[in-house]
């Protein structure tokens, strides 16, 4: 997401909204035994109200490095819920104020390069390669590799997957969505 | 005899099983244990949501569908950033307590939002 924020952050407004956490730490770890869901001394609980939410977004937005203008929701009502995008989702809206794009809702649906190539479209963007790769996504009990492979333009409507396409749980959350 | 009590037993794991899968899923989708959220089960089409917020778009009814006018919003930023002056010129917020309203964005390029969180 940085690579591609890098790349077209003058030509298209690029944003970040931080919405309820997806995995947080359970109520009894603790920064010693929360992993990756603590950066230094802040654990990644589910935060109860605006202030805390701000510092997991603060915290989190200072460990990556993030250059992309990042926003922190509400509590309630809340963007994420209104968008329906827990635990996260990817929109993209054009020069007329339309939704011309809206990924597959995680945990492993966000997907930058589709995001990136329908960017691409809007902005007749022709030459040159996209600065993101596919994304690929371990397949379930044997089958093939899916989601990158398939084209952008089958998966605009995001909830609207057949079986197959059915993205696994992770076994970890992928930590690496925004970087 | 043994054929009745062999079919109350299965009646009863089917019983079990049910409970099981139904605490299973409530726990995941509360996220109490720190699990993930549930994905929704196979071939499920999520039914069109129903948006009061106004839209982007001034007198345009909002939704989150493809080809709809997304609802608005304003949100505080994390830290002031300087090429939001780019777009909103002398509108840009200048400090943290001043919001981005994603109806100033929309309008003159593309707006790519991603909606998520470190976890």
């Amino acid at each position: 997401m940085k690579a591609l924020y890098e790349a077209y952050h003058d030509q298209a407004v690029i944003l970040v909204v931080y919405i309820r956490e997806a995995h947080p730490a359970a109520a009894d770890q603790t920064a010693e035994d929360a992993g990756w869901k603590a950066i230094n001394k802040t654990v990644f609980y589910q935060p109860k109200t605006y202030e805390e939410r701000r510092k997991l977004a603060e915290t989190a937005c200072l460990f990556w490095e993030l250059p992309i203008p990042t926003l922190i929701d509400t509590m309630e009502p809340s963007v994420g819920v209104t968008y329906d995008a827990w635990p996260n989702r990817l929109y993209l809206i054009d020069a007329h104020g339309k939704i011309v794009y809206r990924g597959v809702r995680g945990p492993a649906g966000v997907n930058v390069h589709e995001g990136e190539l329908e960017l691409r479209k809007l902005l007749g963007i022709t030459s040159g390669e996209p600065v993101t790769k596919p994304k690929r996504i371990a397949a379930p009990s044997g089958r093939g590799r899916f989601g990158s492979d398939s084209p952008a333009s089958q998966r605009k409507d995001g909830d609207a997957k057949s079986p197959s396409e059915t993205p696994p749980q992770p076994s970890e959350p992928a930590k690496d969505q925004l970087k | 005899m043994m054929k009745r009590s062999c079919t109350a037993s299965i009646g009863l794991i089917c019983v079990a099983l049910g409970v099981l899968c139904w605490w299973t899923s409530t726990v995941a989708a509360q996220g109490v244990s720190g699990a993930g959220p549930p994905d929704p089960p196979p071939g499920y089409n999520q039914p069109a949501r129903e948006i009061t917020e106004p839209s982007v778009i001034k007198g345009q009814k909002a939704g989150i569908e493809l080809g709809q006018y997304p609802p608005d919003f304003r949100l505080e930023m994390i830290q002031p950033y300087p090429i939001l002056e780019k777009w909103l010129g002398v509108q840009a917020p200048k400090s943290v307590d001043d919001k981005v309203m994603l109806a100033q964005l929309v309008g003159k390029v593309p707006v790519m939002l991603l909606l998520g969180s470190y976890t």
